[in-house]
């Protein structure tokens, strides 16, 4: 890993189009502003993992049979109708 | 035509190729997967399919988000617009990932907070992270749906 040091205002620069500048700082929190073209996503680390953990864990649980679900959908639905 | 065929464990699926999406950054927990297809049946209704072309058995439940909260509201930012190439919200459609515990479908939550938007325009995805305190992670499902129906009566 490389490892520099920023002062407020300072900037580094990635490759030919990113740019990664330290906005502000108060006491362990440091702001960032990035630069980037618009076909760079960017995520906070800790929100990509528990959305990737998410996913993961919807592609393992087995789909046999849903249970009635749609029926009982419409049913909500069409009970909530009749009570206007 | 490039037909492509996919055994799946709830099936197997067959597709044009040219219908897929590009996902550039994949879907967080299958980056290597880029390209994928929307898959729907009748005996799966209301859940649907996104299911990784460049992988073997890659299918993540999704549901409209719209059926069951009618007032679902993704902020979707302008780089993420402009990056599906997208002019409007009308433009897009919105899909949330769907978790069915062993505990049955009672309880199947759904993933507000991180919604699949797709332009089928342009063929291209992408999985957004909200920060919005109204939607929650692991949303059950009906739950969402009795609370929807009950704010739609109030009005």
């Amino acid at each position: 890993m490389l490892i520099l040091s920023r002062k407020k205002g300072e900037s580094l620069i990635i490759g030919d189009s990113v740019k990664i500048k330290v906005l502000a700082v108060h006491g362990n929190t440091v702001k960032i502003g990035i630069t980037a073209p618009k076909d760079f996503k960017i995520y906070r680390e800790e929100i990509y993992n528990v959305i990737a953990n998410e996913n993961i864990e919807s592609t393992t649980m087995p789909i046999n049979e849903l249970g009635g679900l749609l029926e009982q959908m419409n049913k909500l639905k069409k009970q909530e109708g009749k009570n206007d | 035509m490039a037909y492509m065929k996919k055994k799946l464990d709830i099936g197997e699926i067959e597709f044009d190729e040219k219908e897929a999406i590009y996902f550039k950054f994949g879907i967080p927990g299958f980056e290597e997967c880029k390209r994928y297809v929307l898959y729907g049946a009748e005996k799966f209704k209301p859940l649907m399919f996104i299911v990784g072309v460049d992988t073997e058995n890659l299918r993540l439940p999704v549901m409209d988000p719209f059926s069951f909260m009618i007032d679902y509201d993704p902020k979707i930012s302008r780089q993420d617009m402009e990056f599906l190439g997208a002019k409007g919200k009308e433009d897009i459609a919105v899909f949330v990932v769907v978790t069915i515990p062993s505990t049955g479908m009672k309880d199947m939550y759904a993933n507000m907070l991180a919604p699949i938007l797709i332009n089928p325009d342009t063929k291209l995805g992408i999985q957004i992270a909200l920060e919005d305190d109204r939607y929650k992670l692991r949303q059950n499902v009906i739950q969402a749906l009795q609370e929807s129906l009950g704010k739609m009566k109030e009005k």
